[in-house]
């Protein structure tokens, strides 16, 4: 019994640990598009500007607060690269990794901080599976560790002018350590011509608001 | 006789209108496009071209309809260019279709 039980933590720790599915954040859109988007929750926000350069590289910046116990903030340049894609004639598909290297700051300390990570998606006009993990290290701090997987449907399909509707589950776990590190609840995302945003919140209340706009 | 010249003419005008307006018609089948946030960019990308005087984009259909402005012409390299930057693959591109 024991053993069984062994075997199916380390399935589900190596399920989390490869979880990349889905890009929730677009890390490079069409060429020339600029992009700003937000990720907020009460401890932790991260802010980011990024421009593709073509439609497989954008370069970037990232603002993050890390408030899962002692605060800490990062100043990231990043490279996104889109791995893959796959264009079906009724889905798309994608691969990503990005990485860069910046600063960060912990009380009155300031050392060179590193930032890596990759997510993939697959998605239809009907369904959304997605998945990420994204490492931010610095020597000397916790390591701020995220892996997140989504699972979203839409309840109707509009069209290419309208309002787009999608309910979402969501389930991140953070390896820092705070009260609540498994966070699992739904999120409700719509999107309009070039603007996007998610409200969301857990069974514990945790809320998480975010945005996206590409021009 | 008067009567029926006049009528000949009229629609002689208005198939003459007709041809103008099919002729610039182009319909570009694309795969990928299952997202209109993503999709944006396809739009935007073919309305900054100059000979681009209108873009459609059908979700439903996975096609952008181009119409030209008069005189004006789009190249098949062109549309690849464009739906390739984009992030899609191009599937088939149609002129005046019916």
């Amino acid at each position: 019994m024991a053993l069984y039980k062994n075997r199916i933590l380390i399935q589900v720790a190596l399920l989390l640990s490869v979880a990349t599915t889905i890009a929730d954040a677009m890390p490079v859109a069409f060429q020339g598009a600029l992009g700003v988007m937000s990720y907020n929750q009460p401890d932790f926000t991260d802010w980011q500007v990024s421009y593709s350069v073509t439609n497989r590289i954008g370069l970037g910046v990232d603002g993050i607060r890390d408030a899962m116990g002692v605060e800490q903030y990062y100043a990231i340049p990043r490279a996104n690269f889109l791995l893959h894609r796959w264009n079906g004639s009724d889905f798309q598909a994608n691969v990503y990794v990005y990485g860069g290297y910046g600063m960060a700051k912990r009380e009155s300390v300031v050392q060179g901080a590193g930032f890596f990570g990759g997510e993939a998606d697959y998605e239809t006009r009907r369904l959304y599976v997605a998945g990420k993990a994204s490492s931010l290290m610095a020597r000397g701090f916790e390591d701020s560790t995220t892996y997140q997987l989504r699972l979203g449907v839409s309840p109707y399909l509009a069209d290419f002018e309208s309002l787009q509707s999608w309910l979402i589950l969501q389930a991140t776990y953070y390896t820092r350590q705070s009260p609540e590190q498994l966070r699992i609840g739904p999120v409700l995302r719509f999107f309009i011509k070039n603007i996007l945003w998610e409200v969301g919140a857990t069974a514990k209340g945790t809320w998480n608001i975010n945005f996206m706009i590409h021009f | 006789m008067r009567k029926l010249n006049l009528v000949l003419i009229a629609l002689l005008v208005h198939g003459v209108s007709i041809a103008q307006t099919f002729e610039n018609q182009i319909s570009v089948r694309i795969n990928g496009m299952v997202c209109s946030f993503c999709a944006q960019g396809i739009s935007k990308k073919f309305k900054a071209i100059e000979s681009i005087d209108n873009v459609k984009v059908d979700l439903d259909n996975k096609i952008v309809k181009l119409l030209t402005k008069k005189g004006k012409s789009i190249s098949d390299e062109e549309i690849k260019e464009v739906v390739t930057d984009s992030g899609f693959n191009l599937e088939k591109i149609e002129r005046n279709p019916q």
